[in-house]
């Protein structure tokens, strides 16, 4: 990074800079903050990306009178609901599709006077993080800033991964020179120094390839690359992975289920990482609250299946029995104890009553083990808090302990067996892409293959990876 | 800062007021017990930097603590550190002059907050910024009631002529560091002055102290009188403003101590200020009162007019009893203040007669101080009631228009007069109207007592001086035409009668008697009288002075005829007059 980035960052007024994954982009973010004359607004996506800048900002001892930093959605709420009647939104905590009408509606206050006056005497500029993941709506909130701050923004096409998945409501990175100044493209891959030099380097000349379509040869490249991508090759790569007992570790595959597939045969080992919004906790939550009964009993031992691993067989006759109108018969005192839990949910509709099935359930037998951790657990503190609140819905208390969650932070556990799009932004010691073939995009694989910074493992049944040039090229080579 | 709004709730004796407080100067005015002073109070217990209030039940309106006192001042024209987010800023509301508060800054208006100040029965004040939209009011703590800038004037006056902790001049002289170190020595000095000084009494006494101690077993090889700084020592409150011969500005005269400490109170606290000043004119000769208003008006228009701008910067808000204070100002500035049943109003003059209230205040200073007007068509009507409280004082046991707070004024017309007198009564006095009843009044004299005026129209469509030049006897009515005649010269007063009598009258002479015996009617020769004497171009009692020549003639006459219509609309008003 050249030394004056950050200051001709800060003194710019419409900036953009290109950041490559592990090139310093957050460091960049914060000692441009510390070059720069009064309060800046830091605005990024993620609750997680918020914490990795305020944690830089506090390494590099930039005061915490310069800076604000927050999601870009929970500052449009902040304003939106502050001026209720300007921007006509009254949703003080919006789930799901709200956010996108949010976003318009927090513009419709920032457009009058008076509301710009309250930001002008708050901050002195704008940054925004992870440009490439702005919707539209984001953009045209940030736009709306920018008429009050200098405003400097920071993104990288190539991780561009939301686009595909939603290219209406995505912001077209190919216009962003319509309202931003290129000021440089940093490209030191300071992720990977001391740690694995030349996988860094290998890294930045995969990203020149990838941007200019051209295929990439694995072969002589400074990871691990094995051709064999059947499930049992897939296994033996993560067990392989866990002799390195003091890193971080990420195995990919394209989807969800697949993930949690995986983790249930590594016994735990590794973590199995639900969805931000976590459908399965809403969709569960609201199938244990809409059954009372047998059927009641029945979702719960659905949902300990889909959970736990290692239950005793025995469980399987009971859903039959349990649906039959019969009591299961069993001799161990923990089968009955489970035994008895369920029967009590049949017979008193009391919330705390499914807490008490669900944890005899998951002490059936001293191996069970929570495959879903996250879901699981998310469930039980959903049930005690419902219960605490005088058994109010359970749907919704499931939805204020994941909100809760998605704004403390989840705790990302060390070794995690995920999708792409969940560990966008994170990072890990050690990673291994379980089948390159289902990282269909130039986007995609880019971001799996930036993941790791101490080895990389790649499953690969050719050994030539060629993806279409990406999407967004726009700005490239300007 | 610019206070917009004070609404209170059960303070005192206020149990509701909503008030648009308008420009940068006001000047409330309002007959005694009109909570002029609670309306001060309650806006400086809203906004001034205090750490606590101690409030007690006789806070609360009626004393009844079951409904809590609340205070909510809509400020203005804030400074920048106030509005950013983590402040005020996301509880900005709209304000536009006499339109309810808007909970939003809609561009056009101006972005205001509105400070609340509640006390429940735990007699806690607690203060908040209000929002609708916002749940949760968020607490304004005193550091940032201190940025509003707000001071009662005139409150401590000796204080603010020291560098006491929290005065003015301390404030102006801001880091007091250096004035510590030199009090330190002051101290020092007193000390040694003391300890350096033959005190041959004190000295025997400590000798006796020190052979006591001893016989007690506490040895002290000496014992001698010192200073205890403990009891003395010199605070920065000991530094005060002297004159040239170190004379203190505490012992100077009231009024002069008053004006100074107002001068650094002011100074000390910037342009921005927003200045409380109960009773403005105390203490002071007019001519101090009018320097005083000049320059607390000039301070709030100069700043304006620098910046180029109609931004107006800082307000006081005061009250007065003095006509000297209700003349030096526009009444636009004027705000009346009225109280009934706990329910304060506070109103303005408003535009369309603002110029005829100009008119009547340059006139009549203390008009506006009074309670009840009598609002006169013109100038022979008002004239006749300056006579009337003359001569009814004496059948008062001396007591006159002043003793009922009644005052009669120039309505200057037949239109203007009447819009003035509903005027009055929305501004809260108790208004007469006394007129003509020649031509009609407008609005009309069913819209005024639909109002609740006390409307006295002469009977028999006709004007003042017709009625009385029929109703006078005969005698008296001679007076009048010679009075007339010494105003304005025989001929032309002889030559206008002629139009309606005749040219032979011009020849006759002044003697009404000898008109009559030339043929003219006394009924002819009343009217006659009457008309010319009002007659618009050369009417004989149009000003103050005639008027009443005019007035002593009528009431020096009129226990002699009691009967009369001219007596009985007098009568009216009398009534009017002194009723409780």
């Amino acid at each position: 990074m050249q030394n004056d980035l950050p200051r001709q960052f800060a003194h710019s007024t419409r900036g953009l800079v290109i950041a490559p994954a592990g090139c310093g982009k957050t460091h960049l973010i914060a000692e441009s903050v510390s070059h720069c004359e009064g309060r800046q607004l830091v605005l990024t996506h993620t609750h997680a990306g918020v914490r990795a800048i305020l944690d830089h900002l506090k390494r590099q001892g930039v005061p915490s009178a310069k800076y604000r930093v927050t999601t870009i959605d929970g500052f449009a709420l902040r304003y939106a609901h502050a001026f209720s009647s300007l921007s006509g939104w009254n949703d003080p905590q919006p789930r799901g599709d709200a956010w996108a009408q949010l976003r318009p509606a927090a513009v419709d206050a920032l457009r009058r006077s008076a509301v710009k006056s309250v930001i002008r005497s708050s901050y002195a500029g704008l940054y925004v993080d992870e440009y490439q993941d702005c919707t539209r709506g984001q953009h045209q909130l940030i736009l709306a800033l920018a008429q009050v701050l200098p405003t400097r923004v920071v993104g990288d096409p190539l991780q561009s991964v939301f686009w595909k998945l939603n290219s209406r409501e995505q912001f077209d990175w190919r216009t962003i020179l319509d309202h931003y100044t290129l000021i440089d493209e940093i490209s030191t891959p300071h992720r990977w120094r001391d740690r694995n030099q030349q996988l860094g380097e290998w890294l930045m000349e995969v990203r020149r390839i990838l941007l200019e379509g051209r295929p990439l040869d694995l072969r002589g490249a400074p990871i691990s690359w094995e051709t064999d991508v059947g499930r049992q090759n897939q296994l033996a790569v993560c067990r392989t992975m866990l002799r390195h007992s003091e890193h971080s570790l990420l195995a990919l595959r394209e989807w969800g289920n697949q993930c949690h597939d995986l983790a249930r045969s590594l016994n735990g080992a590794f973590h199995g990482m639900e969805t931000v919004e976590c459908k399965h906790l809403h969709e569960w939550a609201q199938r244990i609250e809409t059954t009372t009964g047998t059927a009641r009993v029945c979702e719960i031992l659905g949902f300990a299946a889909l959970c736990l691993a290692r239950l005793p067989t025995a469980l399987k006759g009971w859903a039959v029995a349990f649906g039959a109108g019969r009591t299961p018969s069993a001799r161990l005192p923990q089968y009955l104890t489970a035994i008895h839990a369920l029967t009590s949910v049949i017979e008193n509709d009391d919330v705390s009553l499914i807490d008490r099935a669900m944890d005899a359930l998951e002490h059936v037998d001293s191996r069970v083990l929570v495959a879903r951790r996250e879901l699981w657990r998310e469930m039980r503190r959903s049930l005690r808090e419902c219960h605490r609140a005088g058994g109010s819905s359970i749907a919704d208390t499931a939805w204020h302990v994941r909100n809760r969650s998605r704004l403390i932070g989840r705790r990302v556990e060390r070794r995690c067996l995920s999708t792409t799009l969940l560990v966008k932004g994170l990072q890990f010691d050690h990673v291994a892409i379980l089948n390159a073939v289902e990282l269909a995009d130039a986007e995609n694989l880019y971001v799996a293959l930036t993941r790791g910074s101490r080895s990389l493992t790649l499953l690969s049944a050719s050994s030539i990876l060629q993806r279409a040039r990406p999407y967004f090229t726009a700005v490239k080579g300007n | 800062m610019l206070i917009r709004h004070v609404g209170v709730r059960h303070f005192r004796g206020i149990k509701s007021l909503d008030w648009h407080v308008g420009g940068p100067i006001v000047c409330l005015i309002g007959p005694g017990d009109s909570t002029k002073t609670t309306v001060l109070d309650a806006i400086e217990f809203a906004l001034a930097p205090r750490w606590s209030i101690p409030f007690s039940d006789a806070d609360f309106y009626q004393a009844k603590t079951d409904n809590p006192i609340c205070i909510e001042v809509t400020v203005g024209e804030l400074p920048e550190e106030l509005i950013c987010e983590d402040r005020y800023g996301l509880y900005l509301r709209g304000y536009r002059d006499n339109e309810p508060i808007h909970d939003d800054p809609e561009d056009g208006w101006e972005p205001v907050i509105t400070v609340c100040l509640r006390v429940g029965a735990d007699l806690e004040p607690r203060w908040e910024v209000i929002k609708d939209s916002q749940p949760d009011a968020k607490p304004i703590p005193w550091r940032d009631r201190e940025r509003l800038c707000i001071a009662r004037l005139g409150a401590d006056v000796e204080k603010h002529l020291t560098w006491s902790r929290g005065s003015a001049l301390s404030r102006i002289t801001g880091d007091q560091t250096g004035t510590g170190a030199t009090l330190a020595i002051a101290n020092r000095a007193a000390h040694e002055a003391i300890a350096n000084a033959s005190l041959v009494d004190l000295q025997e006494a400590a000798e006796v102290a020190r052979k006591a101690a001893l016989e007690f077993g506490v040895k002290f090889p000496a014992l001698r009188p010192g200073l205890d700084t403990q009891s003395f020592s010199v605070g920065s409150g000991a530094l005060a403003l002297q004159d040239a011969q170190g004379v203190p500005l505490r012992a100077t005269g009231l009024g002069t101590r008053r004006l100074a400490a107002l001068a650094v109170e002011q100074t000390g606290l910037g342009k921005d200020a927003i200045l409380l000043i109960d009773e403005i004119e105390s203490a002071l000769e007019p001519h101090r009162i009018r320097r005083l208003l000049r320059k607390l008006s000039l301070d709030r228009s100069a700043s304006s007019a620098r910046n180029g701008t109609s931004e107006v910067h800082g307000q006081v808000i005061m009250t007065t009893h003095s006509p000297t204070a209700v003349v030096a100002l526009p009444v636009t500035n004027l705000a009346f203040v009225q109280s009934a049943n706990g329910t304060t109003t506070i109103e303005r003059v408003a535009p369309a007669v603002r110029d005829t209230v100009q008119g009547i205040v340059r006139r009549l200073g203390h008009a506006l101080l009074a309670r009840k007007i009598i609002v006169c068509e013109g100038k022979t009507e008002e004239a006749l009631c300056r006579v009337m409280d003359d001569v009814y004082a004496e059948r008062h046991q001396g007591q006159n228009f002043a003793c009922f707070g009644v005052v009669p004024v120039d309505g200057e017309g037949r239109t203007s007069g009447p819009q003035c007198a509903l005027e009055f009564q929305r501004l809260g006095y108790g208004v007469a109207y006394f007129g003509d009843s020649d031509q009609p009044i407008s609005p009309d004299r069913q819209e005024l007592e639909s109002r609740g005026i006390h409307v006295v129209l002469w009977e028999g469509n006709a004007s003042t001086e017709e009625r009385i030049a029929l109703d006078l006897p005969w005698h008296d009515l001679q007076q009048l035409v010679d009075s007339a005649i010494d105003e304005h010269g025989e001929q032309p007063v002889l030559s206008a009668i002629s139009q309606r009598l005749g040219p032979t009258i011009v020849a006759l002479g002044s003697s009404l008697n000898s008109w009559e015996a030339k043929g003219s009617s006394q009924e002819g020769i009343r009217r006659a009288i009457g008309k010319t004497a009002k007659s618009a171009k050369h009417g004989w009692f149009k000003d103050l002075n005639s008027g009443e020549v005019l007035g002593r003639i009528v009431f020096q006459a009129l226990p002699r005829i009691p009967q009369t219509p001219l007596a009985s609309s007098l009568a009216l008003i009398e009534t009017w007059v002194y009723a409780e």
